[in-house]
């Protein structure tokens, strides 16, 4: 079973990708959604997928700057872009990048099984994506999870930060980076990446804070995502825990 | 020619002058013929006259020589002072003889008469004249010849006492006699000159042109259709000139009296057949040449320097509005005032031209901003994106909001594209943004509120269509999304003195104080980002459609609101149906 992430910001919309197309019959899956391109950068290197359905029109980072990221970081990737703009300027950036296909909504079924036969036959010729289970040099740096955690820190704010660009960053494939962090920390490097930037949010929140400023400076510029995020962490919403805050002392 | 036209008025003019100067020179022509022919006529009548009486008055004279000789013959004396009847048949003779003596000297003498103081006389030739019975004696002497003392006086056909048988007309020279010795008066003396003296005089004159008279009008000798025209006045005012007809022609009529004679001359001259001398008539045939020479080239100097530029400056005027746009002329002027005629004709033309480019691309940047709005802003994707929504809904086998869901795009539709109009009244608009943000809000959850405050003299003005969902479509977009949390907006409407105020609100990011003078720099080219397109297009068909600059109010505090604030003229829907441009 090849794996299908659908990115668009409308939930309907993805809904409607997940259920009325028959995935089976091209031996296809569908594993992850996200909401924002901001979204899809923090959760794709745990989903995998062989195939990601990225629409245009999303806020924060649009689809085609997320598969402008995506295309550098995952080669293999199989980038469909949809859109309801039928716009040159969109078809003529997308034309420049690796994008496997550029279908305009609204969706057709017909199409889009069209599409995915043929990204099937991709599929089947070239195999599916290698999320690399490689091992990198495994005996050097003991200390490596101490350098990328250092590394976390002084560059969370930067949002399309993720494993695999961390992992290019130092120079490993990206599970090996993954397994590594996990065994010496014992902890997700997304989760760590994710705890780190919560703490930031929680160290500036405050009452005057918006929570769309507070998670634009931490790098999670996507207001909704960082709320999911910041809720799972502090089991509050942005404004509970806001309210909750004391101003810092000395004002 | 039209009439009236400045070219016209110059032929006219040069054609009056010419007419004026022919006029002129006729009639001054007629007057100087006029004259110089009365002159000349005027100048040989007096030639005449003077030659006629002279030659009269001479002769005349000669028969009182005479006369004087008579008087002192001594025959004469002695049959005058005899006082014995018995002598006085014999002296009668001896003086009728001597008296026939000296006649016999001369022609034209008829006869000589002497009366003695008691009437007795004696004669020459008594047969052709009658005494008529009278007794010329004394007391019948006729007293302004007694008066004169010795002197004669003339007269024609005598001066009474005696007439010819036959009538032919005669002069006689009467003078009282003196005697020599005791100078008293002893007699009268009458001589009685033929009037055939006179014919032969003016026979040496052409006879038609003359014309003897005596002042009592007799006529005695020459033409006697002269002497019709004699009046008594002509014996005392020296020379005489009457115009008159003759036989048909205009004649000069001239009298003179001869000397002291009972006589009168009088001449005849026909006027009109004296030719216009030559010299008089060239000048002035020069001088209406050359005024009409001047006349023509005052009009031609007028018309090349003035009527004619005029002229092809308005048919230059005329063909520059065949075509599309006015054209400026280019054409060379005499004279400053024309050229700066032509200069501010087309500067006059530049300025319109350019309005109507200004007109043109207004018009244009208007249509473009309706045209993004309708093609780009929501149509197609809007459209499509609902269908997706719709069509995930009936996925879930929700048919109740499948259906409300169509019913909701089918009215946002139909409102939306409201029959063409470009126009529409608050309430239908207000309208459209609520079943838009129905749609959204299926789309995306329950991100936001929507709260509307429209009063009700706001819902019937009329507003250009799609003034408010561009800005509802921003704040989504640029101002709740973002911000991550759920969010109002909020659409108020009020009539403010004339003009309508909208706020549009939402709670969403805010704008920082830079970005809106950024947006407001920006609204220069209608393609800015696609943030400002919405509003942009928004601002300029409000003015357009306003004429006027201020329509809008942007107020913002970050993280909190964002309020854009329309100003459009209050202007109820009834009445701008009718006055609404149909463009």
């Amino acid at each position: 079973m090849y794996k299908v992430m659908i990115i668009d910001d409308e939930a309907s919309a993805r809904k409607l990708m997940h259920n009325s197309i028959d995935w089976e019959s091209v031996n296809m899956q569908v594993v992850g959604e996200a909401a924002s391109g901001i979204e899809a950068i923090n959760t794709i290197d745990e989903i995998r997928p062989d195939l990601a359905f990225v629409d245009i029109s999303m806020p924060f980072m649009n689809g085609i700057e997320f598969a402008e990221l995506a295309s550098q970081r995952y080669p293999d990737l199989i980038i469909i872009i949809m859109t309801a703009h039928d716009k040159f300027e969109y078809a003529r950036r997308c034309v420049s990048l690796h994008i496997f296909e550029y279908m305009l909504k609204p969706m057709v079924r017909s199409e889009v099984m069209e599409v995915l036969k043929k990204a099937k036959a991709r599929l089947d010729e070239v195999g599916p994506v290698s999320w690399g289970e490689a091992e990198g040099s495994s005996e050097q740096q003991h200390s490596m999870a101490e350098a990328v955690m250092k590394y976390i820190q002084e560059n969370y704010t930067d949002s399309t930060l993720n494993l695999t660009s961390v992992a290019q960053a130092f120079g490993f494939s990206s599970s090996y980076l993954s397994r590594k962090f996990k065994s010496e920390t014992g902890k997700g490097f997304a989760q760590y990446l994710t705890e780190c930037r919560m703490e930031n949010a929680m160290r500036l929140a405050g009452p005057d804070m918006k929570m769309f400023s507070i998670s634009a400076k931490v790098g999670i510029p996507d207001p909704n995502y960082f709320g999911r995020c910041f809720k799972k962490y502090t089991g509050k919403s942005y404004s509970e825990y806001a309210a909750s805050v004391t101003p810092p002392s000395g004002q | 020619m039209r009439r009236g036209s400045l070219t016209g008025r110059l032929r006219l003019m040069l054609v009056s002058v010419v007419t004026v100067m022919t006029i002129a020179f006729l009639v001054s022509t007629f007057l100087m013929v006029r004259k110089e022919e009365m002159d000349s006529a005027v100048r040989e009548a007096e030639l005449k006259l003077t030659g006629l009486s002279g030659s009269i008055s001479a002769s005349i004279e000669s028969y009182l020589e005479l006369s004087r000789l008579i008087m002192m013959e001594p025959d004469l004396a002695a049959f005058l002072r005899a006082s014995n009847d018995s002598d006085i048949p014999g002296l009668t003779n001896d003086a009728k003889y001597s008296i026939q003596a000296i006649l016999n000297v001369t022609n034209g003498v008829e006869a000589v008469y002497v009366f003695r103081r008691d009437g007795r006389y004696t004669c020459t030739k008594g047969s052709v004249f009658t005494l008529d019975g009278v007794t010329n004696s004394e007391e019948n002497w006729p007293s302004e010849v007694l008066s004169l003392r010795g002197r004669s006086r003339e007269y024609v056909n005598g001066s009474g006492a005696l007439r010819r048988i036959n009538g032919t007309p005669f002069i006689s020279i009467e003078r009282a006699v003196y005697d020599l010795n005791s100078q008293k008066l002893t007699g009268y003396l009458m001589m009685l000159i033929s009037g055939s003296v006179i014919d032969q005089t003016v026979s040496s004159f052409s006879e038609n042109d003359v014309c003897v008279v005596g002042v009592d009008g007799t006529y005695i000798s020459g033409n006697m259709d002269i002497a019709d025209f004699y009046e008594r006045s002509m014996a005392y005012h020296g020379v005489t000139h009457i115009t008159t007809e003759y036989q048909g022609n205009r004649v000069l009529v001239s009298a003179s009296r001869v000397g002291d004679e009972p006589v009168v001359v009088m001449s005849l001259i026909s006027l009109g057949n004296i030719s216009i001398p030559g010299r008089t008539t060239g000048i002035l045939i020069f001088l209406m040449a050359v005024t009409v020479f001047i006349t023509i080239i005052v009009v031609r100097f007028v018309s090349h320097n003035i009527t004619d530029p005029i002229n092809r400056l308005s048919r230059e005027i005329e063909n520059s509005g065949d075509k599309e746009e006015l054209r400026p002329i280019d054409l060379d002027m005499p004279g400053n005032e024309l050229r700066i005629l032509k200069d501010s004709y087309n500067s006059t033309v530049t300025r319109i031209n350019e309005l109507i480019q200004e007109l043109i691309s207004k018009e244009q940047s208007v249509q473009r901003a309706e045209m993004r709005v309708l093609q780009e802003q929501i149509k197609p994707h809007f459209l499509y994106n609902t269908i997706g929504t719709i069509s995930a809904l009936a996925l879930e086998n929700d048919s109740e909001d499948v259906s409300s869901a169509l019913e909701t795009m089918g009215r946002f539709y139909r409102n939306f594209l409201s029959k063409g109009d470009r126009e529409i009244p608050l309430e239908k608009e207000v309208t459209i943004v609520k079943d838009y943000l129905s749609l959204q809000k299926l789309r995306y959850g329950d991100i936001l509120i929507d709260e509307y405050d429209i009063a009700a003299e706001a819902a019937d003005c009329i507003v250009p269509k799609l003034t408010l969902q561009p800005l509802v479509e921003n704040c989504i977009y640029h101002g709740i999304r973002p911000k991550g949390e759920p969010g109002v907006i909020r659409i108020k409407a009020a009539v403010e003195g004339d003009d309508l105020h909208i706020y549009v609100t939402d709670t969403g990011v805010g704008m920082s104080s830079e970005y809106i003078d950024k947006l407001m720099s920006g609204k220069k080219n209608g393609s800015g980002d696609e943030g400002s397109f919405g509003l942009w297009g928004t601002i300029e068909r409000i003015r357009y459609y306003s004429h006027r600059d201020d329509v809008f109010r942007i107020t913002s505090e970050e993280g909190e609101y964002t309020c854009v604030e329309l100003i459009i003229p209050a202007i109820k829907g009834a009445l701008v149906r009718e006055e609404k441009p149909d463009v």
